[in-house]
């Protein structure tokens, strides 16, 4: 069942005079429950592509539908909407809020959905069991390690129960060993919670784990291959 | 309740940026409340001067006001009790009708002697409070002296009760309590006439205007000083509240006009008429316009003062926020990336606003309210600038429940305005755009 479908879309940025066509017109779409990986250089167009799909930003042209919407449609609350329920992040540099303690990172989503405390403290303890961070649940971001923090934002990314997470490099700053264990809790947390993945990377390594693998060059799908783990 | 919790947590976690804007809303509640206390105490002390020196409502024989010589007795009330029991009888927003009698007289003791001002009051006046309770040796014509004087006149058989002088008149004439002072004066008559008066009460004012230009006789004595049986020339009114003077004044024109068939602003009094005789009545307004305008001048400078500072306060509030909101704008565009809507993340910036405004009007009151209490107690002196604007040497601040609540209330405002923008330009921006952002 498709999840996601992206047809003929193209994104262009206006810098001064000069406008950059960060996607040309880009075709796929991604199975519910599938590990994808968005690989190629820097500049490919990688992060636009995710935030696309993401709902936190608009393609120039083109089409993406998400269980059958089109996300243009979407107004702004609609937009956040549909992140808040739909769609889990998962950032580069992690991206937690300092002043909140590990849970209530976790738990963020699901406070802005509105749900009842007990509920969010117990599948937020729930997680971080899954990531093995139990023990760090009353730490504020700043007392973890890199590696720690990455997988507190895939704790966070997965508490409301998402369709799709979606990671933007989250091994690119993590050394090659943390890099495996926060792959390994993504592709367990995919199998176990049934979740559709999609990460753009630039690490071999974290390409192994992948269903399939799109490669991007200046702005269009060069390349579609199954990856090592199907 | 998380917001709130973040919006606090982010004030500690950028606690020098907190400590600027708290700081600002703080000094600006300070002030703001200082000038108000300043500026309370000012209309108060004003207001009350002007109840004592001019009372609501005046009434003078007509022609009184174009004088040409300041303490004249050309212009007089004849039988002014019976007009003060008319006045009294028919309204009922009068509190007090008194007569006063001014005139011109030298004090002398001994080889010393001064011109001044002479006032006779009845001896239970509800004016003259400074006099009254400035009072450092003797009494203000107690009950039991003005019972039954030491002597008699010869004029009128009037017993001779004392004078009240400051202690200043006291040093240049060389007096003190029980000593004997001469009053010359040209009575009503036009011819010299003098009486020796013991010096029964001294006063500080505590305004040297008052304390060097005038001393105290009881009205019956005045009287009888300046031959002036049953005649006075003021009859000065307190109301139960002085925004009814005008109207007050009004109908007593129009009354006194009808008693004696006259129409207008001045009226002669079947009771109270003398041959030609005509009334005044003029009301505090009237009397003191030229203060009440310094006033209104004085309260546009404040407005504009204040002004200045809430300008100040938001510029420098808005600026330290700005700042705040800039250095987190890629951790509100992960909140908003998650699900956050602009509208609370709207409230977030706001919350936080909120709560530094709230905790700098704390701080700004608890530095402020106690030294205007303080200074509502003790007073302090702005010098003759005082004395004109309170009629004492010493300026009283007051403490206004209701104004500390606006300047407590201004101080949160001031932080949300500067709040308002920075959470404005914070939620305009895109949600890529922020998460970008360095």
């Amino acid at each position: 069942m498709q999840l996601v479908t992206v047809e003929g879309v193209r994104k262009d940025y206006t810098l001064g005079k000069t406008t950059i066509h960060a996607l040309r017109g880009v075709d796929f779409s991604v199975e519910t429950g599938e590990f994808l990986s968005i690989v190629g250089p820097s500049g490919c167009g990688k992060t636009t592509l995710l935030n696309l799909i993401g709902c936190i930003d608009t393609p120039t042209a083109g089409r993406i539908t998400f269980e059958g919407t089109d996300v243009a449609g979407l107004n702004d609350n609609e937009e956040a909407d549909m992140r808040l329920h739909k769609i889990g992040f998962i950032f580069q540099s992690f991206n937690l809020i300092p002043v909140l303690t590990v849970t209530e990172n976790v738990e963020f989503p699901m406070i802005l959905t509105g749900t009842p405390k007990e509920q969010r403290r117990h599948r937020a303890e729930e997680l971080l069991e899954a990531v093995e961070l139990s023990e760090y649940a009353s730490h504020k971001p700043d007392e973890l390690s890199g590696g720690q923090r990455q997988r507190v934002a895939i704790a966070r990314a997965l508490v409301h129960n998402p369709r799709l997470v979606i990671a933007d490099e989250p091994t690119a700053n993590l050394d090659s060993e943390t890099s495996r264990t926060v792959m390994s809790i993504m592709q367990r947390l995919n199998e176990r919670e049934k979740v559709t993945f999609i990460f753009s990377t630039h690490n071999p390594l974290v390409i192994e784990y992948a269903h399939r693998i799109i490669e991007l060059q200046d702005g269009l799908i060069r390349k579609v291959r199954e990856g090592e783990r199907v | 309740m998380i917001f709130l919790k973040i919006a606090l947590l982010n004030l500690t976690s950028h606690y020098k940026r907190t400590i600027l804007i708290i700081f600002a809303v703080m000094i600006s509640v300070f002030m703001l409340e200082s000038i108000s206390g300043m500026m309370e105490g000012l209309r108060h002390s004003f207001f009350q001067s002007l109840m004592q020196e001019s009372g609501h409502i005046q009434i003078h024989e007509k022609g009184w006001e174009d004088r040409m010589e300041q303490l004249t007795l050309d212009y007089r009330i004849e039988q002014p009790d019976r007009l003060i029991s008319y006045l009294t009888r028919t309204y009922d927003e009068i509190v007090r009708a008194e007569k006063l009698l001014s005139f011109g007289a030298l004090l002398i003791h001994g080889e010393k002697n001064l011109a001044i001002m002479g006032q006779g009051v009845e001896p239970d006046t509800a004016f003259f409070g400074s006099v009254r309770e400035g009072i450092v040796e003797g009494e203000f014509f107690s009950a039991a002296e003005t019972a039954g004087g030491s002597e008699t006149s010869s004029r009128t058989d009037e017993k001779i009760h004392g004078a009240v002088l400051s202690r200043r008149i006291c040093d240049l004439l060389d007096l003190s309590l029980g000593d004997g002072v001469v009053a010359l004066v040209e009575d009503s008559e036009g011819s010299p006439y003098y009486l020796e008066y013991p010096v029964t009460g001294i006063f500080e004012s505590g305004s040297k205007e008052t304390d060097e230009q005038i001393f105290f006789l009881t009205h019956a004595n005045a009287q009888e000083l300046l031959y002036l049986p049953d005649e006075t020339t003021e009859i000065r009114i307190t109301l139960t509240d002085r925004e009814n003077a005008e109207a007050i004044a009004a109908d007593i024109e129009e009354s006194l006009a009808a008693r004696s068939g006259m129409q207008g602003r001045t009226g002669s009094p079947a009771d109270g008429q003398r041959s030609g005789g005509a009334y005044e009545v003029a009301t505090w307004q009237e009397l003191n316009g030229s203060f009440i305008l310094f006033i209104e001048m004085f309260d546009v400078i404040m407005l504009i003062i204040n002004v200045f500072i809430i300008i100040v306060a938001a510029t420098v509030i808005t600026n330290a926020i700005l700042m705040n909101v800039f250095e987190r704008v890629r951790e509100y565009g992960t909140m908003r990336a998650i699900g956050m809507k602009k509208r609370q993340m709207f409230w977030l910036v706001m919350m936080e606003g909120g709560a530094q405004g709230t905790i700098g009007s704390i701080i700004g009151m608890a530095m402020a309210i106690p030294l205007v209490i303080y200074l509502q107690i003790h007073g302090f002196s702005w010098g003759a600038l005082s004395e004109v604007m309170t009629g004492s040497s010493i300026y009283y601040f007051r403490f206004s429940p209701v104004h500390a609540a606006i300047n407590f209330a201004s101080g949160i405002l001031i932080a949300l305005a500067g709040s308002l923008y920075a959470a404005r330009v914070n939620t305009r921006m895109d949600v890529v755009e922020t998460l970008r952002f360095n």
